[in-house]
């Protein structure tokens, strides 16, 4: 554990580093995701302007939950998102995955962790302040609810992982693979709603087999609603599952990998 | 002690493609090494020689973990590699001349202090290996240097202080020198030779320079379509395949090119000015006393078959 926050330490160090000398643009990747925002933000509005409620939820928990689904996906954007996307564009394509198995580290994290952006987390400041503005107008809620809301957020963070990491590992098979680094920002726009505006057997796919839904829907619906047990501990063997299957068929594909021509 | 043991390793890529005539999936397959048997000791500097396509790469991979061989059993360091013990891979490392581990948009100095904490590297041996590599090297300039400011000589040299960082035991060289000046060239050729003699550390080296091979390797292993030709002594290869001597006449007139013309032996030719002969080591004596008769000592040379020549021929059988 030491090892690892030790070489994540170092990594960022490295990124913040390489990513002061871009100025121009990092500007411009903000200001383009600060337009993002807004534009959803307005997009929200505009629906609230003929409903009171999205799938039984106000404009305000709407909010939050969109804003939580930023959260999870602008962290992961900052961390894990283009490190694992050069898997798919280069490093299978180009052998150059060969370094990181000549390591005495975990290929998977390192690959992971390699490439942060920092500037990435310039976007969470707005997003937080807009969960902050979305929270202050859900009400007064229990202490409870809060902690419940951390675990499920933790377990949220590696469910949102596994899922990429299923979504890239094709790539040790299929070598030009491109399009699958697109993959996970596609599905990320399907946690931004709440559970109740899908078809039941849409909302159980999305809950079980690929439950990019329950990322953002379960903590955000255990912090402002009723609380349940039974969520977290759904929540903790999905994740698990996950976890696991993503770990099998990346050491899958590292027994397929067959590096390439120098 | 066997530091390398390697017991008919065989490597097959498939490639599958869909055949939409006859709808079904078309496996090709191509053996990049077949049933190659390795052992290596402790210390031992061995050269990899193959034509492009031979299969020296594939094995130096499967030797490091990179790859799973598709057939046959490997230890090294007593460790099966693509099982990839992290005691195993504290040991080990490698150097390919056409790929860079260090990161592209930093200084090396960085990306060092990275493969330090990969490595859990001690803060005191960390900084050892790096000044004596870094003063063996001569390129402390380099080392606040970003990888793509550097030339390539330059970053074959900051790639190689990488590699040895953690005092491997056995260390895979792919092509090193590939692309690089003369000067570069015999700078990393020093280096590699003094890490060999000075930490007794175990190298591989494939390449396709034979000023490498000849200066770095006792030992050379020639492989060609994927499966061993020669492993054995330099100098035996030579025995082996080239018994004979080269003598070189400078014929400086059209008389001189007559009496080369009329030397009883059948094995020469004239190229330009210069008078070519091969001959068995035998029949040396005789012939050398006959030459020396006939042309001035000064124009006279005597010297081994080029090595390169010998491997092409070999290549070509």
């Amino acid at each position: 554990m030491r090892k690892f926050f030790r070489i994540n330490f170092i990594i960022w160090r490295n990124a913040l580093i390489r990513d002061s000398k871009i100025s121009g643009f990092i500007l411009s990747s903000i200001l383009f995701q600060i337009f993002d925002i807004v534009n959803s933000i307005i997009f929200i509005v505009l629906i609230f302007m003929h409903t009171k409620t999205l799938g039984g939820w106000n404009i305000y928990q709407v909010l939050f939950l969109y804003a939580f689904s930023q959260t999870i996906s602008i962290i992961h954007g900052a961390w894990t998102k283009k490190g694992l996307n050069t898997l798919a564009n280069e490093l299978i394509r180009l052998g150059d995955y060969d370094f990181y198995l000549t390591k005495p580290f975990d290929a998977m994290t390192l690959v992971s962790i390699s490439k942060p952006r920092a500037y990435v987390l310039i976007k969470l400041l707005f997003n937080l302040s807009l969960l902050v503005f979305a929270l202050m107008h859900c009400g007064p809620l229990p202490i409870i609810n809060y902690l419940w809301f951390i675990i499920l957020f933790i377990l949220s963070f590696f469910l949102y992982y596994a899922i990429k990491v299923i979504t890239i590992v094709p790539s040790f098979w299929i070598i030009k693979t491109w399009g699958l680094t697109d993959l996970m920002d596609k599905l990320s726009n399907i946690m931004r709603y709440p559970a109740g505006v899908y078809p039941r057997l849409l909302t159980f796919l999305l809950s079980t087999v690929l439950p990019i839904l329950v990322i953002t829907y379960l903590p955000v619906r255990v912090l402002l609603f009723e609380p349940k047990f039974s969520y977290v501990v759904f929540m903790a063997i999905l994740t698990t599952i996950f976890v696991l299957t993503a770990r099998f068929f990346w050491q899958k594909g590292e027994k397929n990998y067959g590096s390439a021509s120098s | 002690m066997k530091i390398i043991e390697a017991k008919g390793i065989t490597k097959a890529f498939t490639k599958s493609k869909f055949d939409w005539r006859h709808l079904k999936i078309q496996k090709e397959e191509h053996i990049a090494v077949k049933s190659l048997d390795m052992e290596i000791e402790e210390g031992e500097f061995i050269g990899f020689l193959g034509p492009n396509g031979a299969g020296k790469t594939t094995f130096l991979k499967v030797l490091s973990g990179i790859v799973h061989p598709t057939s046959g059993t490997a230890k090294v360091l007593g460790f099966t590699p693509w099982d990839r013990d992290y005691k195993y891979l504290n040991q080990i490392a490698i150097v390919m001349g056409q790929k860079n581990q260090l990161w592209w948009d930093i200084p090396a100095i960085d990306s060092y202090q990275m493969l330090q904490a990969v490595y859990d590297i001690p803060n005191d041996l960390y900084k050892k290996n790096l000044d004596e590599m870094v003063c063996a090297l001569d390129m402390k300039e380099l080392l606040n240097k970003r990888l793509r400011d550097m030339s390539l000589g330059e970053r074959m040299k900051c790639e190689l202080v990488a590699c040895f960082l953690h005092n491997p035991k056995v260390i895979f060289l792919d092509e090193p020198t590939i692309g690089l000046d003369v000067v570069s060239s015999q700078t990393i050729r020093a280096f590699l030779k003094k890490i060999n003699q000075e930490k007794k550390c175990t190298l591989i080296l494939t390449s396709h320079y034979m000023g490498d091979i000849e200066e770095l390797c006792k030992r050379v292993v020639i492989i060609n379509k994927g499966q061993k030709v020669y492993d054995g002594q330099l100098e035996l290869l030579k025995e082996k395949y080239a018994p004979e001597k080269i003598i070189q006449i400078y014929l400086e007139t059209v008389e001189e090119k007559k009496k080369f013309a009329h030397l009883d032996t059948s094995r020469k030719k004239l190229d330009g000015h210069k008078g070519i002969i091969r001959v068995k080591k035998s029949e040396l004596g005789a012939v050398v006393k006959e030459i020396y008769s006939i042309f001035e000592a000064e124009n006279i040379s005597i010297s081994d078959p080029d090595t390169e020549e010998i491997v092409g021929k070999i290549f070509k059988e």
